[in-house]
């Protein structure tokens, strides 16, 4: 049973909801948010003490990394972006393809990854002289705690007529509108939770690198090729999910390039420019990603509006 | 040879006999059994489970199984599980060859309603509303006896908002906000603690606003506005917290993001408390000692079943109270706070059901109050009397309709044999026939409760029924269902998962929804589209893109190539139109216009109306008709697409129509003797005919109208409750 149970007045801001859903088994207290948050920034849960989820998760750019593809300790590169961080409180699935249903099962992963900080549960809790789920709860906790919100859109959805110019409140109409960037991107996280292909994945016959990753779809005209990365088919096993992967918040989408589950694509105009396009067409390619055919005016103010979700980050008790 | 087959067959006779025997030894014995666990043990759990056992292991002995039942009843029964009551219904519903155990199921389940009379339970009709009066979730005032509801009637009512005193029986004017009828009224409502204030949404011909208004009389003072913000489109209240601070409202954003929140009633600032799905909840109401919110909410994406949660007003936690199959929907909460009330279909039929909520939390398993209950809640008063809304339309203005078809002679619009049913299933439920481009089926809307619509497909050749369930809402007053021409899917206006009205192909076989235009359309004002109609070729759709802006007003058709996605308007007229409908040879659009809308006359106009036909690929339109009416529609074209069957209203009241047939080489329209009253209401008339393609039959849909909406009310029903404690 999923409760709130905050012992610990965080101050929620403008434009997220009041209520964040909390386990019951796991009450916020300002002990483990502090608790959470050295850990967080802990190298001795890395293999060689040189990598911390900071490393990837970097407060600067919303927690989230400039490298398309994590690096780990020793260099060692993962498979995905690290995605930021921010309002995972508010989510109900976790990494890339969903995997975990929950913050306390996911925070626990990246320490045990071999391509991340590679330690068993049992090196990580000697180390650090804690159970793992105390680990677990407070790291939770942490990320719990790291909000965004009060950004020109929030101001501007509140009645603040001045909080965006009028370039951005065209591009909000292109956003809600001929863009259909709501159809993936709603609600007070600009996030549905759930999972959308939109062919960053696919790789055509023509430019499949065999990265040993994908899977091939053979016989389809015009479509045949592999995907580099199986998304949440990974999980499920089921081809309908192939190259499907989790819709990330737009929130502080400006601080947070590269883009995508890969890091492909590097601004936001490419991102743009590719939603425009269709995506990349693929056997599983969501039925809302069709070409938008936006025009430059289009594109310019629909960025100039993703740049009004920039606002104030807060984390831990503060 | 017949010697050795009737030894044989007097052997088989015979072992079955003794199979049979020895089953009814075996079962008796274990019934034996069982009836010494429940009665001589007490164990009334374990008594179940062998119940269970002789149901599964017995399935074929009807006899067995009826009593075994109704032995298993009896235990949940004793266990204070609503569960008997299902089983005493089943017995009831399956077993009618077995008259003892239906007799004892009978007799149990009557016993169930004695209880609720000897615990002093009633339930009266308190008011039936004006024809002309409607309520959209408001609550009753806490002493019981003021009731708020929006008058449509003009000029009286204009979609203002009026208070029924139920003890006076007489009706008063609350509010004077609406300028312009039909662009601006008022909806929900909900009452002060102290009675003396209202709370309550007015459309302001752009988006929700919340008001305050005195309701003492004369006069009624200036309303208050608390919260107006055209980011959030709709936005209403519903309740009031005990200690006068805060409106629970629920509001949309123009994302179609669903909100449930609090509106600071000194300043009118927003607190949103939880987002949720598009459809937000049935109901709000504060636990009386406001700390606590109230809600039900969806539990999947597409269907309706709802559960029931209870939200800390500081945010701080959320209880699921009420997680069941079943749908569950709040109606309130008891003046002592301590019990959360909802209905609930667990036991097959809707009932009203407790649970408790002790020291902030849901506690034990809810217990049914009373059997068989009906209406949207209206909150509970002080003294604990439970109000409710009791609808009787099955759908949009009608109480029921159903599918007819006839020989139909469209050279002389008549009926050539009187209209027979053509589907015999949900009775009451079935609108909006479409036939087949070949004619071999005819599709269907129809209802499964108050919120679910599914399409049916009937075989002509087979009689067979099939059912889509598409995963859209289908708003039944005004869909379409048309065809492709290929027979391959179908198109119908309806909303999506994602709260996105627009047109939807919808797969003949699988049931499966794409999206094939969506519309701008939110929770108020933005364009929608309506009324799909297929070009002949099947490359291109048609639909009516309806803009209901303050100002500027429009509907136009819109053309849609459905490989490229290009679109083009074929014609846009200003102001209000009905309905258009294209040919069966795709040339010609018509449409009947003038001084109404869909819902009737355009109050103080002359009542004059006209027939236009327009080319599809656009053009000017040529007049077939003009003469005056309090509204009308396009009933169908003839399938040679030579004429069109239009209705003009004659009297708005009674709904009597006349019939034309207008051709469109511009000969005289020609008026029929054609008796259409039984369509229901204006705005449920369009594309309720449609014509075979043989030319030679008809499928329409047969209404009732409504019978005006209840207010009921059920006391006495706490204390039942307690005596049962």
């Amino acid at each position: 049973m999923v409760l709130l149970l905050l012992l610990v007045a965080l101050v929620i801001p403008l434009g997220l909801d009041l209520y964040m859903p909390v386990p019951e088994a796991n009450p916020m207290t300002a002990e483990k948010i502090e608790l959470g948050r050295r850990l967080f920034n802990d190298r001795r849960l890395s293999r060689d003490e040189s990598t911390s989820c900071v490393t990837c998760h970097d407060p600067e750019r919303a927690f989230s990394t400039d490298r398309p593809i994590a690096v780990g300790l020793l260099g060692r590169v993962g498979r995905r972006n690290a995605p930021a961080l921010i309002n995972r409180g508010y989510g109900r699935a976790f990494f890339w393809d969903a995997r975990s249903s929950s913050l306390e099962d996911q925070v626990l992963k990246p320490i045990q990854d071999p391509n991340e900080m590679d330690l068993t549960l049992a090196e990580a809790t000697s180390r650090v002289g804690l159970d793992s789920t105390t680990m677990s709860q407070a790291l939770a906790s942490y990320v719990r705690s790291i909000l965004s919100g009060n950004s020109p859109s929030d101001r501007f959805i509140n009645g603040d007529r001045a909080a965006l110019s009028m370039e951005q409140q065209a591009g909000l109409q292109i956003f809600r509108g001929k863009g259909n960037c709501t159809a993936c991107h709603v609600g007070p996280n600009f996030s549905d939770e759930k999972l959308h292909n939109t062919g960053v994945a696919w790789r055509p016959h023509a430019e499949a690198g065999g990265s040993g990753l994908g899977a091939g779809v053979s016989g389809l005209q015009a479509g045949a090729g592999l995907f580099a990365d199986l998304g949440r088919a990974a999980v499920t096993g089921l081809d309908a999910d192939r190259g499907a992967f989790k819709t990330p918040t737009l929130r502080e989408v400006a601080s947070t390039a590269p883009y995508m589950h890969d890091g492909s694509v590097p601004t936001l105009d490419a991102v743009v420019e590719f939603y425009s396009g269709g995506g990349r067409s693929n056997p599983n390619l969501d039925p809302e990603i069709h070409p938008l055919h936006l025009t430059a005016t289009e594109t310019q103010t629909l960025i100039a509006f993703l740049q009004s979700l920039s606002g104030a980050i807060r984390e831990g008790v503060r | 040879m017949r010697f050795r087959l009737t030894i044989v067959t007097l052997a088989i006779v015979a072992m079955v006999g003794f199979v049979a025997a020895e089953q009814s030894d075996a079962a008796r014995t274990m019934m034996e059994a069982a009836r010494k666990t429940e009665v001589v043990d007490g164990d009334l759990k374990g008594a179940i489970q062998q119940y269970k056992t002789i149901v599964d292991r017995y399935k074929t002995d009807r006899a067995v199984t009826a009593t075994a039942l109704v032995q298993m009843a009896e235990c949940y029964q004793k266990l204070g599980d609503a569960e008997s009551r299902k089983i005493y219904e089943r017995v009831v519903r399956d077993y009618a060859d077995q008259k003892e155990a239906v007799s004892v199921a009978r007799a149990q389940l009557g016993r169930t309603e004695s209880a609720e009379r000897a615990g002093g339970m009633s339930s009266r009709q308190v008011w039936t509303l004006p024809p002309s009066g409607t309520i959209d979730r408001v609550t009753v005032s806490h002493d019981g006896r003021y009731l708020p509801y929006t008058d449509w009637a003009v000029p009286r009512g204009n979609g203002e908002l009026f208070l029924h005193d139920i003890v006076a029986g007489a009706n008063r004017r609350i509010t004077n906000d609406v300028e312009k009828f039909g662009q601006e009224f008022v909806e929900e409502a909900t009452f002060s603690p102290d009675d003396t204030q209202l709370a309550y949404a007015l459309f302001n011909k752009d988006h929700y606003e919340l008001r305050i208004i005195g309701v003492q009389a004369p006069p009624a003072s200036h309303p208050r506005v608390l919260f107006s913000n055209s980011e959030v489109p709709r936005i209403f209240p519903g309740d009031w917290s005990a200690d006068g601070k805060w409106l629970a409202v629920q509001l949309q954003r123009k994302d179609k993001t669903a909100q449930i929140g609090l509106v600071a009633v000194k300043d009118g600032s927003l607190r949103v408390l939880k987002s949720v799905d598009w459809r937000g909840s049935s109901n709000l109401f504060f636990s009386p000692d406001s700390r606590y919110l109230a809600y039900d909410l969806p539990t999947t994406d597409t269907g309706n079943r709802r559960d029931v949660f209870v939200l800390a007003i500081d945010g701080s936690r959320e209880m699921p109270a009420v997680v069941h199959p079943s749908h569950d929907v709040l109606m309130g909460w008891s003046p002592d706070g301590r019990r959360l009330l909802f209905t609930s279909d667990r036991t097959g039929s809707t009932g009203l059901w407790a649970l408790a909520f002790v020291d902030g939390k849901p506690q034990g398993t809810p217990e049914q109050i009373k059997v068989d209950v009906t209406g949207n809640s209206m909150g509970l008063t002080r003294k604990g009397t439970l109000y409710s809304l009791v609808h009787h339309s099955n759908f949009t203005g009608v109480v029921r309709s159903d599918i007819q078809v006839a020989a139909f002679d469209f050279a002389k619009g008549q009926f050539l044999s009187t209209p027979g049913l053509a589907v015999q299933t949900f009775v009451g439920a079935n609108n909006f026939p479409a036939w087949s481009p070949d004619g071999k089926y005819l599709a269907l809307l129809s209802r499964r409760g108050r919120e679910d619509t599914v399409i049916v497909i009937l075989s002509h050749a087979t009689g067979q029924l099939r059912e889509l369930q598409p995963q859209l809402t289908i708003y039944v007053g005004g869909a379409a269902l048309r065809w492709s021409p290929d027979g391959l899917s179908l198109a119908i206006q309806a909303t999506d998962s994602k709260g996105r009205q627009g047109i939807f192909r919808i797969d003949a076989t699988t049931g499966e929804a794409t999206p094939i235009a969506l519309s701008s359309r939110g929770p108020v004002g933005g364009e929608s589209f309506i009324g799909p109609a297929w070009a002949p070729d099947g490359k291109r759709i048609y639909y009516n893109r309806i803009n209901r802006a303050s100002e500027g007003a429009f509907t136009a058709i819109v053309e849609r190539d459905l490989s490229s996605g290009n679109e083009k308007e074929v014609i846009r007229r200003s102001g209000r139109t009905p309905f258009w409908d294209l040919s069966p040879d795709g040339k010609y659009w018509v449409v009947a216009d003038g001084d109404f809308v869909r819902g009737g006359p355009i109050p103080g106009r002359a009542g004059k109306w006209n027939v236009l036909l327009i080319p599809a690929s656009g053009g000017e339109p040529k007049e077939l008709m003009r003469g005056e009416s309090q509204g009308g529609g396009v009933l169908m074209w003839a399938p040679d697409s030579h004429s069109i069957f239009v209705y003009s209203i004659k009297d708005e009241f009674t709904g009597d129509r006349e019939v034309w047939r207008v051709a469109i080489d511009g000969t005289e329209p020609q008026k029929l003797g054609l008796n259409v009253n039984f369509l229901g209401p204006l705005y449920n008339s369009d594309q309720q005919f449609h014509a075979h393609p043989d030319g030679k039959r008809v499928a329409f849909a047969a209404t009732e109208p409504a019978k005006p909406d209840e207010v009921w009310a059920l006391e006495n029903f706490l204390t039942t409750l307690s005596a049962k404690k």
